[in-house]
């Protein structure tokens, strides 16, 4: 069963199309990432499915029941974590974590152990007592996990959850999220930070202008691409444009590009790419230093689809 | 519910804004109003008259002199004497002001009276009212003296026999004039106390704004917080419900000390009517934490800034309209009241101002219970309009 269903939703800002027929199925137990620059229609898709916003058309459904503002008993099994810090700066952190999960679990034994987990699940033990102003970037938004994730909701929405965060937290955070997937939670992901969602998300959905690109696992959407691999190498001196005519003329070379003292190929899949690209520098006679080889990125995948960088 | 009702009880004490608009304003500016109304409320008592007597051989034999010692002995002495040795002396503690009157007898026994002259420096220096009281007393003692003396004189010519019978003469010199001071009011009637009302009036506006930036928390379109609560597994409704009842808790223990403070150090007594004050606190808190509601759920661009702006304003602009500003504002409510009553029961300042007024100025209930009802009718009505706003605003943010 999908724990997810969103089928044909349309959602309009007057004149802004913000979600075209837009599709989404999440099964259960898994981390589902929504990739796409900002204003694709991640957060706007999350509100939606969340009845945080009326939709125009389509149907949502949580856990096969549909969604409205008032399904009170599906919305007590999800968590929510927004891309802003939502706090109450006049309460302690663990009150405002009992706060929030009072707003699902009344039950206030229960509630304890449950506030006690999620300091530690998210590493607040020490700053229990402290108020949100007193935290830096990266424990507020530690903060604003735990409070989202406290009552261990079925279904979790991370909103960009690691924006502005040092790389330790977002560490910390990131393998927070795993966890909860490997209790058995089902997460959906959004970020424009592609590396995260390479990391984390067990599929992907690219989107863009409020609709679905493409979507399945990160090999999967690599895979799905002409692109097999991009060959750098740092260059000591200036290749002339017959030599970068040869190049773009070898066998599976897509493109060729140069920036500053850097040539970039970029070349289909096949196993002798790198050799073939050496061979012809060398018959250039270009005096080569570092080379790196890299497989495809999810932003390779969006610059192919859309002709586009995620980050434009 | 209970916890949001106690969340939300700590985070209105915690947020220095509420502290400070909300229960130290009040009480700061009727200390204020206990420094500039001390001097008024002194007048309400009267100090011993500062007179001389030329203290010579005539006023030893004279029976004035009796009478004046009378005057100055007992726990309220009318007046407070100094003596000269001669008429000179006594002339100089007049013009120099030490004194507002001057006593002596002539060989008769009878007693003459000094004034200062109308030009003197006496009449422009200092207080002038006061002075005039005194001389009136001054004046009043001496010629009640000539009269019963005269009285005695005739009796004597007239009818000697009366003399036999002391009661009679006690009660031919015994002037039946009686005065009682009586209160048509409940309580002792105090010009003051208006502004110490209209500054109650005026601190349940301000207490509106706990309930104004509560309910803004509480919205998706004005705060971060508003759309995380707004998705959670609680209703809407029971949020709002118990985030208001936890404001009109706050706005009321708010009130309530204000106005022990403003009934303890600004002298205001209830006579007893202290519990019919909290039932009136009870219902103007409910109603400014109801109108505080409607604002912050007026759907309107701007957020919570906006909207805190909005009820300041309004709270700074009733508050003329019910006399807190000094007497111009106060002659301006009167006229306004004058022209049109309706505005008075309208106007939540003048409202919440009338219904402690009412409880201090009527003996009976029923103007009390009216203005309370009102209170409550009006909330009423701005929760209802309140909730309509909040039900329909919907998270529309790309």
């Amino acid at each position: 069963m999908d724990i997810v269903s969103v089928t044909g939703l349309v959602k309009r800002y007057d004149d802004l199309l913000a979600l075209d027929h837009f599709n989404l199925n999440i099964p259960q137990g898994e981390i589902f990432g929504l990739l796409g620059p900002n204003g694709s229609g991640k957060t706007t898709t999350i509100n939606c499915i969340l009845s945080l916003l009326t939709y125009d058309r389509g149907s949502i459904s949580l856990f096969g029941e549909p969604m409205s503002p008032t399904r009170y008993d599906l919305k007590r099994r999800i968590g929510v974590v927004p891309q802003q810090v939502a706090v109450f700066n006049e309460l302690t952190v663990r009150e405002n974590i009992d706060y929030f999960c009072s707003l699902y679990v009344s039950d206030r034994a229960r509630r304890r152990m449950l506030v006690d987990e999620a300091i530690e699940f998210v590493g607040l033990e020490e700053f229990a007592r402290f108020r949100p102003k007193k935290l830096s970037g990266g424990l507020l938004r530690r903060l604003n996990i735990a409070c989202g994730i406290a009552h261990k909701p079925e279904l979790i929405f991370f909103d960009e959850p690691t924006v502005a965060v040092d790389p330790q937290s977002r560490n910390a955070i990131l393998s927070g999220i795993t966890r909860l997937r490997d209790e058995g939670a089902t997460v959906v992901y959004t970020s424009h930070y592609m590396e995260e969602i390479e990391q984390i998300c067990d599929r992907v959905m690219i989107m863009d202008h409020g609709v679905s690109l493409v979507q399945g696992t990160c090999d999967e959407l690599k895979r799905s691409i002409k692109m097999g691999e991009r060959i750098v190498v740092e260059l000591e001196a200036e290749l002339p444009d017959r030599d970068l005519e040869r190049l773009r003329a070898l066998p599976h070379v897509l493109a060729v590009d140069v920036e500053g003292d850097l040539l970039s190929v970029t070349c289909e899949p096949s196993e002798h790419n790198l050799t073939d690209v050496i061979a012809a520098l060398r018959a250039a006679n270009a005096r080569l230093g570092r080379i790196t080889c890299a497989p495809p990125t999810l932003n390779d995948v969006f610059l192919e689809i859309t002709g586009r960088e995620l980050r434009d | 519910m209970w916890t949001t009702f106690k969340i939300t009880v700590k985070t209105a004490l915690r947020t220095p804004s509420v502290v400070i608009w909300t229960l130290l304003f009040p009480i700061v500016l009727a200390t204020v109003f206990n420094f500039m109304f001390e001097s008024l409320r002194a007048k309400d008592s009267i100090d011993p008259v500062p007179v001389a007597v030329v203290d010579d051989g005539a006023w030893d034999d004279s029976p004035f002199s009796e009478v004046i010692d009378e005057l100055v002995e007992g726990d309220e002495p009318l007046f407070d004497v100094q003596t000269a040795k001669t008429e000179d002396a006594a002339r100089e503690l007049l013009l120099s002001g030490a004194v507002d009157g001057v006593y002596m007898a002539d060989e008769a026994g009878d007693p003459h009276l000094l004034l200062a002259p109308e030009n003197s420096s006496v009449h422009t220096a200092g207080d002038n009212a006061t002075y005039e009281v005194n001389r009136s007393i001054i004046e009043v003692v001496a010629s009640s003296y000539l009269q019963n003396r005269a009285l005695i004189d005739r009796i004597a010519a007239e009818n000697p026999l009366l003399f036999t019978d002391p009661e009679a003469i006690e009660q031919a010199l015994t002037q039946n004039v009686e005065v009682n001071e009586i209160s048509l009011t409940h309580s002792q009637p105090d010009q003051t106390v208006r502004y110490y009302y209209a500054l109650l009036g005026m601190a349940s506006m301000f207490a509106a704004q706990v309930a104004e930036g509560m309910v803004c928390r509480l919205q998706p379109t004005t705060s971060d917080l508003g759309a995380r609560r707004s998705i959670s597994g609680t209703s809407r409704v029971r949020l709002l419900l118990s985030t208001l009842a936890a404001c009109w808790l706050v706005s009321t223990a708010f009130l309530g000390i204000a106005l022990l403070y403003i009934c303890t150090t600004g002298n205001i007594d209830f006579a007893g009517r202290e519990p019919i004050c909290l039932l009136g606190i009870t219902a103007a808190s409910l109603f400014s934490t109801c109108l505080g509601a409607l604002i912050g759920a007026l759907p309107i661009k701007g957020g919570a800034d906006a909207r805190s702006g909005i009820l300041t304003m309004l709270t700074c602009l009733l508050a003329v309209f019910a006399g807190l500003y000094g007497q111009p504002t106060m002659e301006l409510a009167d006229s306004i009241a004058q022209a049109c009553p309706a505005a008075m029961w309208i106007n939540p300042v003048s409202l919440i101002r009338d219904v402690f007024y009412s409880i201090y100025y009527y003996d009976a209930f029923e103007p009390f219970a009216l203005r309370a009802l009102m209170c409550i009718a009006l909330a009423a009505v701005a929760f209802a309009a309140s909730a309509v706003f909040f039900r329909r605003q919907s998270y529309e943010h790309l």
